[in-house]
Order: structure tokens, then C-alpha cells, then sequence
């Protein structure tokens, strides 16, 4: 999601990351990876309820959570201290100010990400056609 | 198929890093955004 930054950027949006855990945690997480973009936290996780993300033992220590460690593992990616529930997963949305959600994406379990073409490609065309309404 | 965000999210009041209130619908009032929850930190 990092690489996308400037990507989402181009088309006018912005990424917005809302996390799980208390606010001394995300400043740590801004400062290691440097980000620019807001973040913010939500402790009580009534945001992560309020869109229905999947949260529990299952989801989270399941079988599809399994091949998705594997890989993860195999890359070298390794969790460092976990912050927050570690029982809640995750999603991406596209808002729009109007309230409109042309993209969303579920998280099932730990691992399972969307790809960044998706929304990226929605985003590349609201901003075409964005401007070819203010040439006219 | 394009959901709509309820005002019960956009209400909503996240922290940021410096512990600070903000409402969450302000951050797309006006550009879009790309709003990722993700898991944990770490």
C-alpha cells in the first residue's frame, strides 16, 4: 500500500489509514515507515463495526489464514509486537464526498489484501473523467 | 455495486497520533479517499 501512495495521490485522492490500537501507536507506526498521509485510531473498533469487518478466532486463525502466513513467512515478512485486538481484520474503501463507496474490499482473514490495480484503476478513471468535465 | 457510507461512520471520532479528536467523515468532505483499516500495528 505504501508504493500506491503517489499513485492515489495523482488522482486527487488521498489514503486515509485507520488502525486498531491507541494513538502513541500510531505515531511509532508513522515515524518507522515515514508516512505522510493521515492515520488515525480507533480504540473502541466501532468504526471496524460499523462496516462489518470480520473480526474473531476464526477469521483469524483459520485454514485460508494458514497458506497466507506461509507465504508471508517464505518473504520474509515477520510480525514484530502486535498492537490493539489482534482478533480484528481489516478493509479498504474508496469514499468519495459524496458519501458513495464506488470500491470496497473485506478482509477475511490476516493476509488476504486487496490488489492496488482494483482500486487504483476506479481512481484512474474518476480522475479522467473529472477533468474532462472541467475542460468543457 | 456502490455501497454509501451511514452517517453513523461518518460521525464517528478517531484519534490522531497526538491523541487528538477528529470527526471521521471530515476526511472525505472534500477529495476522495482511499480508507484502509488495517489490523495492527507491527
Amino acid at each position: 500500500m505504501r508504493l500506491e501512495v503517489n499513485s492515489i495521490r495523482q488522482t486527487g485522492a488521498e489514503l486515509v489509514i485507520v488502525a486498531n490500537g491507541k494513538p502513541h501507536h500510531a505515531e511509532t507506526f508513522r515515524k518507522d515507515l515515514k508516512l505522510t498521509n493521515p492515520i488515525f485510531v480507533d480504540p473502541q473498533l466501532g468504526t471496524y463495526k460499523a462496516l462489518k469487518l470480520k473480526y474473531g478466532v476464526w477469521s483469524t486463525l483459520g485454514p485460508l489464514t494458514w497458506w497466507s502466513a506461509i507465504i508471508a513467512l517464505s518473504k520474509g515478512y515477520r510480525n514484530k509486537k502486535y498492537t490493539g485486538d489482534v482478533w480484528q481484520q481489516g478493509g479498504t474503501f474508496l469514499v468519495m464526498p459524496n458519501g458513495q463507496v464506488p470500491y470496497h474490499y473485506i478482509s477475511k482473514h490476516p493476509g488476504d489484501h486487496p490488489n492496488p490495480k482494483d482500486f487504483l484503476a476506479i481512481l484512474n478513471n474518476i480522475f479522467k473523467q473529472a477533468k474532462l468535465v472541467g475542460e468543457k | 455495486m456502490s455501497w454509501e457510507i451511514s452517517s453513523e461512520l461518518s460521525n464517528s471520532i478517531v484519534f490522531d497520533p497526538e491523541g487528538r479528536e477528529h470527526r471521521l467523515g471530515d476526511s472525505w468532505l472534500k477529495q476522495p479517499v482511499l480508507l484502509v483499516f488495517i489490523r495492527h500495528f507491527g
